[in-house]
């Protein structure tokens, strides 16, 4: 087989021209895509679902009551993240955390709950918790004494009062580990915007059955 | 001629694979000194794994030592002031699960490094070669083409009008 020197040039183009289109398509394959980094964080009921998250559908908690949420954080953060739930007793004048300001709440920190998770890995942890004591004034305000979370009895000295109406809350914030500053913080990174992630739930103090 | 064009690109392909492995960082292999480390860099160590492309079976074993140290660590906050002894157990076990999960993290760091650049070559590779085949394909489609033209010429009858 003969080849002048009009096919050779041809040849030659061509090659050139796939050789392109493929270390083309090669570049796309081996280089990672930009995606959308952040965090799923929800809570679930006692049944692990969206539904019973007290004991018959009342907010209203007596003493000694057993109550289970499941808590749950997924990350789509593109790498493994350390992060830490930070569990805070709140009444409803402490403010929560805004998302503006991407300031947390005001309200004393509990109980920390920290895990490394890998990327498009959820975590699901039992958040188990029972009122041990709580007292009431006669003006009709009540403060929670001790709390248990899990297995620890927690005893508190500053714990937020509320007046009869009122309803306490829990609020959970998602904090990550920052290794420039070997510090948990409150909000992540998403490109140039920071972003912060919480839950809260509300329940009402009751000596009885409501 | 094709001989040529063939020595042609296959050392071009030669250098083009002798420069990429010259231009690669290869990391060195930072041997752990199971000192008492800071938590942020066995951490930032087990994120180079995975950003070398470690797979996703050593990285679960990564984390698992991680959350088996913050188990440990939970166990020796809740000790009480006077279990020294079990206070200082504690510590030397986290220490040690740190060292072990820094060490393992560089370890799976070089060989992910290495794999990743391997892959990288490969396809790579396989993309010169393929717009070779294609080349090859491209010539010989040509030709058949040709070829059938010519036959159709011959096979033509001539009718007088």
């Amino acid at each position: 087989m003969k080849f002048n020197l009009r096919t050779i040039r041809l040849l030659l183009a061509v090659f050139l021209t796939f050789l392109i289109l493929f270390e083309t398509v090669a570049i796309i394959v081996t280089t990672p895509r930009p995606r959308s980094r952040f965090f799923e964080f929800y809570v679930l009921g006692a049944n692990g679902s969206a539904e019973d998250y007290y004991p018959n559908n009342s907010s209203f908690i007596q003493t000694d009551q057993s109550i289970t949420w499941y808590l749950a954080v997924s990350n789509h953060m593109g790498s493994m993240q350390f992060i830490d739930i930070r569990v805070r007793l709140a009444n409803q004048t402490l403010t929560a955390p805004n998302d503006t300001t991407l300031a947390p709440s005001s309200a004393p920190a509990m109980a920390d709950l920290e895990q490394f998770i890998l990327d498009n890995q959820t975590w699901e942890v039992p958040f188990v918790w029972q009122i041990r004591n709580f007292t009431t004034t006669t003006q009709g305000s009540s403060r929670i004494v001790e709390l248990q979370i899990g297995n620890v009895t927690y005893s508190l000295q500053n714990a937020p009062t509320c007046v009869t109406s009122c309803s306490f809350r829990f609020i959970f914030e998602l904090w990550t580990w920052n290794l420039e500053s070997s510090q948990f913080q409150f909000a992540w990174w998403n490109g140039n915007e920071q972003q912060i992630a919480w839950l809260q739930l509300w329940f009402k103090l009751t000596p009885g059955v409501p | 001629m094709i001989k040529k064009i063939v020595t042609a690109a296959s050392a071009a392909l030669f250098f083009a694979v002798l420069l990429l492995l010259v231009i690669h960082p290869m990391p060195v292999s930072s041997q752990s000194n199971l000192q008492p480390q800071g938590l942020s860099k066995v951490i930032e160590d087990v994120l180079k794994a995975e950003s070398a492309g470690a797979r996703s079976s050593e990285m679960e074993k990564l984390a698992a030592g991680l959350n088996y140290m913050l188990n440990l660590e939970n166990q020796l906050q809740t000790l009480a002031p006077q279990d020294s002894n079990r206070q200082s157990q504690l510590l030397t076990q986290i220490n040690a699960t740190l060292g072990n999960v820094d060490a393992e993290a560089n370890q799976i760091e070089i060989h992910a490094s290495h794999r990743t650049f391997r892959n990288h070559v490969v396809t790579y590779c396989l993309g010169a070669f393929a717009a070779f085949v294609a080349t090859i394909i491209f010539h010989y489609t040509l030709l058949l083409r040709r070829r059938g033209r010519v036959k159709r010429v011959f096979k033509m009858k001539i009718a007088a009008k």
